[in-house]
């Protein structure tokens, strides 16, 4: 399968170059995508490579529209951590058509 | 018959026993500035009210009855809350307590305000990310509630500089001083 147009999409959207000998890295802790951007971009991951992304539970994955100082408060409390979603999930998404 | 010698001693000594309470208050922390003042001022007129007594006849002398000190409050300007209001509007606009359109499972968790309705009024795309996003009016959304942050850290300051200001002042201030005496002079038995 032809990475390159997922490569180009990546740019575009993170502003971050890949490629097939990149590291895998974290959405939301290494490219800093998260709330808002973090479903524009999952979105437009769907509608650009056809993948199904209704079963994949965002809130899990990431955070909501929300400032680092809210957030670390509310760390404090014991808020669950969230799951890790990597380029390496979006690759194998691609291959299965689904992003769960 | 006024005695200006004595009014000029009893001057000298509020003045040398405010000095003294202060040096001796610098050394503890524990004691009040009144006590100390009270007690080192007594101390003086004692001193005084015998000086005056071996001097003159005990029929005719102008002592020192009683004192009465007052302690008069500086009133300070209330302190000024609008920094802290502003900055936690702020804050709760930056807060993700709108709901969002639900496209995925879980991705109702919610939006700002500031974010939702910014990047309404400003959609054009930035050359650079700030704060994670190239959406203008998502980057100013996501301003919003450091800023609210920094004005209540501001305000948070304030009040300290302010409480500590005002404490030190309590300890080192000769606020009021000496209010009223009353001088009551000649014949009378009464030794203060």
């Amino acid at each position: 399968m032809d990475k390159s147009k997922f490569y180009e999409f990546l740019k575009e959207e993170t502003g971050v170059f890949f490629n097939d000998v990149s590291p895998n890295c974290y959405i939301e802790k290494d490219l800093d995508i998260y709330g808002d951007e973090a479903e524009d971009f999952l979105m437009k991951f769907s509608k650009e490579f056809n993948v199904d992304i209704t079963s994949f539970n965002f809130d899990e994955h990431f955070n909501s529209e929300v400032d680092k100082i809210s957030l670390w408060l509310s760390s404090l409390f014991g808020k669950e951590k969230k799951k890790d979603l990597t380029i390496y999930d979006l690759k194998n998404a691609l291959i299965k058509g689904k992003l769960e | 018959m006024i005695d200006y010698f004595l009014e000029k001693k009893i001057i000298d000594s509020v003045e040398k026993s405010r000095k003294r309470a202060e040096s001796k208050l610098k050394l503890s922390t524990h004691k009040n500035f009144y006590d100390v003042f009270k007690g080192i001022l007594n101390s003086e007129f004692r001193k005084i009210n015998d000086f005056q007594i071996g001097l003159y006849d005990k029929s005719t002398i102008t002592y020192v009855d009683k004192i009465v000190i007052e302690k008069k409050e500086i009133n300070s300007k209330d302190h000024n809350f609008d920094k802290s209001v502003g900055g936690s509007s702020l804050i709760l606009l930056g807060q993700p307590i709108l709901k969002k359109r639900f496209v995925m499972k879980g991705s109702a968790a919610g939006t700002s305000i500031a974010s939702k309705y910014l990047s309404r009024a400003f959609p054009q795309k930035m050359p650079v990310r700030i704060l994670g996003t190239n959406v203008l009016g998502r980057a100013i959304g996501r301003v919003v509630p450091y800023v609210g942050w920094t004005l209540v850290a501001i305000d948070i300051i304030e009040i300290i500089i302010e409480y500590s200001e005002c404490n030190e002042k309590d300890k080192s201030v000769f606020y009021g001083g000496f209010g009223g005496g009353s001088f009551s002079g000649g014949g009378s038995e009464g030794k203060w």
